[in-house]
C-alpha cells in the first residue's frame, strides 16, 4: 500500500522472469510469434514485391534468388504473397479473440449471476455450439458476403459461446467461495463483488482460452478461404493460396507448402503461448516457489 | 411464546426464535424431491459479551445456521433478531448496512481469502463499505487492526498466499473486527489450525471481546475448545438443540444421553480419572428423512416408546439449565 517503510512486494519483472523461466514454452511461443508478427508488421519493407503482381514467364518457378519461395501459377512471388497473407491471419486470430473474450466475459458474467438470464442465455449457447464451428461460419458467411469483416464476425459467432461458459463456470465456482460470502458480510454490493472479486480471478483461465481461441480462429480463416467461403480470393491469405495452389501440388509443392508451413508454425507458437500460460498461471501450481 | 431458551435477563444483543432451514434437493430425474432438514427449529439468545457456544456433530447443521443467521442463505422459516430489529425479512439491499454488527469468521483459512487482493484492500473493503473511517485514515485503521490481531503493518501491502494459516487466520479476524461489529459468528473459526495456533487464535477473540464487547456465536465440534471459550453452550443433533446450559452446568452435569456421550468422548488431561465412555451405536440418521420423535432415540441407550412418536419439548430443569429429553424433569 503506501506504506514506504515496507519491504517491498516481489515486484511484476520479476515474478515475470520466474515465470519465463521455469514454463520456457511460454517464451519459445512469443519468440515465433513475434517473428510472424515483425513480418507481417513490415510487410512492405520486408524485401518484399506487390502480392498481386503477375509474372507470367516466371510461373510456377521454384525458390530462387529473386523469389525465395518460388512464384505460382501466375508467376507472383510467393514469399511476398506469405508474408502479407500472415497479416490477414493474425488479424482474423487476434480480433476472434479479442471479440469473444470480450463477449463471452459478458455473457457469462450475467449468465453467471442471474438464475434466469442464465436459463435463457446458457439454451441459446447450447443451441449455437450444437452446430460445428465451420459450418456455422459457413452460414454466416453465406448470409453476409465475403470480407474479412464477416469472417471475424462468424467466427467471432463461432467462438463466443465456449468463452462463456467458461467464465459462467468461474462464476459459478467463485459463487461458492467463503471469501466471496465474506465479502457479502462486508457490506459489499453485488456489483462491486463481481468487479472486485469475480473478475480478476477470471482473468487466468481467459488469457489462457483466449489463446486457444486465437489459434482455432486463424485455422478456421484459412478454412474458410480454402474453401472459398472467407476472405475474398484477391485477398492473398494464407487459406486462398493453398485453395490456388492445391491444383498444381504435384508440380508446385511450394504453392502450397510455405503457407502451409507458416500457419502451423504460428498456431503452434500460439498454442505454446496457450499452454505455458495455463502451467504457469494454474493455482494448483502458484504456490511452489 | 414459550420461552424455551435460557440465558440471563436482558436485552439479547441476537436472538433466534424457531429458525427453520430446509434445502431441497431432487435425487435423480424421476425422484420425488427431497428436503435436507438442516435446521429444524432452533431457539437462540446471545446478550452481549457473551459466548455461546454451539456443538455437534459434522453434519448436524450447526454450519447451516450460522450461514442463516449471518443472512448469507434465506431461512425457511423463524425470526431472526438483531438488537431487536426483524432482519430476516430483510432485502439484500436493506440487511447491507445492519451487517456492520454482524461478522463472520470463516473456518478455512484459505479460501476465505481473496488470493488476488492485498490485506489492506481486504481490510479496506468493510471499512470503505460501511464508512467507519474516513477514507483519508483507512490506512492507519488498517495499521491498527493488524497490530490489534497481532501482525505488523507491513502485513498490508502483502498476498495471503505470503501468511501461515494462523497469520490468515488473525488476517480474517480482522477483516470481522474492521466495522466495530456486536456480534461475530466464528463458522469454526480454529478447527483448520494446529493445537498451539488453535490456542493463540482462541486467546485472540477472548482478549478481543474483553477489549471491545463482542458477542460471539461460536460454532465448533471440538468440545474442549468450546469449554475454553464460551459462556453458555447449546448442544445441536440432526438440526435440533437437545440441550443448553451454562458452560459449568453444562460440562459437570450433562442431561441429555447425546451430551453425555459427547462428552465421555472428550480426552481428559488427569490419568486413572477418565469417565465411563458411553460409546453410540450406528450413525448420525439422513437429515433427508429425520427419525420421528426424539431424532435421537435411534442411537440413545435410554430410549423407551415415547422417544419414537413424541417429539420432547424444551424443558427448564433449572435457570439456566435447559433440555429436550422425555427422561428428564425438573428438579
Amino acid at each position: 500500500m503506501t506504506d514506504t517503510a515496507n519491504p517491498p512486494v516481489p515486484a511484476t519483472p520479476g515474478r515475470l522472469r520466474v515465470m519465463l523461466r521455469r514454463h520456457p514454452t511460454i517464451l519459445w511461443g512469443s519468440g515465433i510469434l513475434g517473428l510472424v508478427l515483425l513480418l507481417a508488421v513490415l510487410a512492405p519493407v520486408a524485401f518484399t514485391a506487390d502480392p498481386r503482381q503477375v509474372f507470367p514467364l516466371d510461373r510456377l518457378k521454384p525458390p530462387t534468388g529473386a523469389h525465395w519461395f518460388g512464384t505460382d501459377m501466375l508467376g507472383r512471388d510467393i514469399y511476398s504473397r506469405t508474408v502479407y497473407g500472415a497479416r490477414i491471419s493474425l488479424i482474423v486470430g487476434f480480433s476472434v479473440a479479442a471479440c469473444s473474450v470480450a463477449a463471452g466475459l459478458a455473457i457469462g458474467l450475467v449468465a453467471g449471476s442471474n438464475r434466469w438470464a442464465d436459463a435463457v442465455l446458457m439454451r441459446i449457447l447450447d443451441g449455437v455450439m450444437s452446430i460445428p464451428a465451420v459450418l456455422l461460419a459457413i452460414a454466416l458467411m453465406a448470409v453476409s458476403g465475403a470480407g474479412i469483416g464477416n469472417v471475424i464476425l462468424a467466427l467471432t459467432v463461432a467462438e463466443t459461446p465456449g468463452v462463456a461458459r467458461l467464465v459462467r463456470g468461474v462464476v459459478l465456482s467463485l459463487r461458492e467461495q467463503p471469501f466471496i460470502e465474506a465479502a457479502v458480510a462486508s457490506g459489499s454490493r453485488y456489483g462491486s463483488i463481481l468487479l472486485r472479486h469475480m473478475l480478476p480471478n477470471t482473468v487466468a483461465p481467459l488469457l489462457v482460452q483466449g489463446t486457444y481461441v486465437c489459434a482455432a480462429a486463424m485455422l478456421l480463416e484459412a478454412v474458410l478461404s480454402f474453401i472459398g467461403a472467407g476472405t475474398p480470393p484477391d485477398v492473398p491469405s494464407w487459406g486462398n493460396m493453398m485453395a490456388e495452389g492445391r491444383a498444381y501440388f504435384a508440380i508446385a509443392p511450394q504453392i502450397i507448402l510455405f503457407p502451409g508451413l507458416l500457419l502451423s508454425l504460428t498456431v503452434l507458437a500460439v498454442n505454446l503461448i496457450g499452454d505455458g500460460l495455463r502451467d504457469a498461471l494454474d493455482p494448483r501450481l502458484a504456490r511452489q516457489h | 411464546m414459550t420461552t424455551r431458551d435460557t440465558g440471563s435477563a436482558g436485552p439479547e444483543v441476537l436472538s433466534v426464535q424457531d429458525l427453520v432451514k430446509h434445502y431441497p434437493v431432487r435425487r435423480g430425474l424421476f425422484a420425488a424431491p427431497g428436503t435436507v432438514h438442516a435446521v429444524d427449529g432452533i431457539d437462540l439468545r446471545l446478550m452481549p459479551g457473551e459466548t455461546l457456544g454451539l456443538v455437534g456433530e459434522s453434519g448436524c447443521g450447526k454450519s447451516s445456521a450460522g450461514k442463516t443467521i449471518l443472512g448469507l442463505t434465506p431461512p425457511t422459516s423463524g425470526v431472526i433478531r438483531l438488537n431487536g430489529r426483524r432482519i430476516d425479512t430483510l432485502s439484500r439491499g436493506s440487511m447491507r448496512p445492519l451487517r456492520k454488527d454482524l461478522q463472520v469468521v470463516f473456518q478455512d483459512p484459505f479460501s476465505s481469502l481473496n488470493p488476488r487482493m492485498t490485506v489492506g484492500d481486504i481490510l479496506a473493503e468493510p471499512l470503505r463499505n460501511f464508512d467507519v473511517v474516513p477514507a483519508s485514515g483507512r490506512d492507519g485503521r488498517i495499521a491498527e487492526l493488524l497490530d490489534r490481531v497481532g501482525l505488523p503493518a507491513a502485513a498490508a501491502g502483502r498476498y495471503p498466499y505470503e501468511f501461515s494459516g494462523g497469520q490468515r487466520q488473525r488476517i480474517g479476524i480482522a477483516r470481522a473486527l474492521a466495522p466495530e461489529p456486536k456480534v461475530i459468528v466464528c463458522d469454526e473459526s480454529v478447527s483448520a489450525l494446529d493445537v498451539s495456533v488453535q490456542a493463540q487464535v482462541i486467546n485472540l477473540l477472548m482478549d478481543l471481546q474483553r477489549d471491545f464487547g463482542i458477542s460471539y456465536l461460536f460454532i465448533a465440534h471440538d468440545l474442549a475448545v468450546v469449554e475454553h471459550i464460551s459462556h453458555r453452550v447449546a448442544v445441536m443433533y440432526l438440526g435440533r438443540i437437545v440441550e443448553i446450559a451454562d458452560k459449568a452446568a453444562l460440562y459437570a452435569r450433562p442431561q441429555h444421553p447425546y451430551t453425555e456421550a459427547l462428552l465421555s468422548a472428550v480426552p481428559r488431561p488427569e490419568p486413572g480419572r477418565a469417565r465411563t465412555r458411553i460409546p453410540l451405536k450406528g450413525d448420525v440418521p439422513s437429515p433427508l428423512n429425520p427419525p420421528s420423535g426424539c431424532r435421537f432415540h435411534t442411537r440413545c441407550p435410554l430410549a423407551i416408546d415415547r422417544c419414537r412418536t413424541e417429539v420432547p419439548a424444551m424443558t427448564k430443569l433449572r435457570p439456566g439449565h435447559s433440555v429436550a429429553c422425555h427422561l428428564r424433569t425438573p428438579d
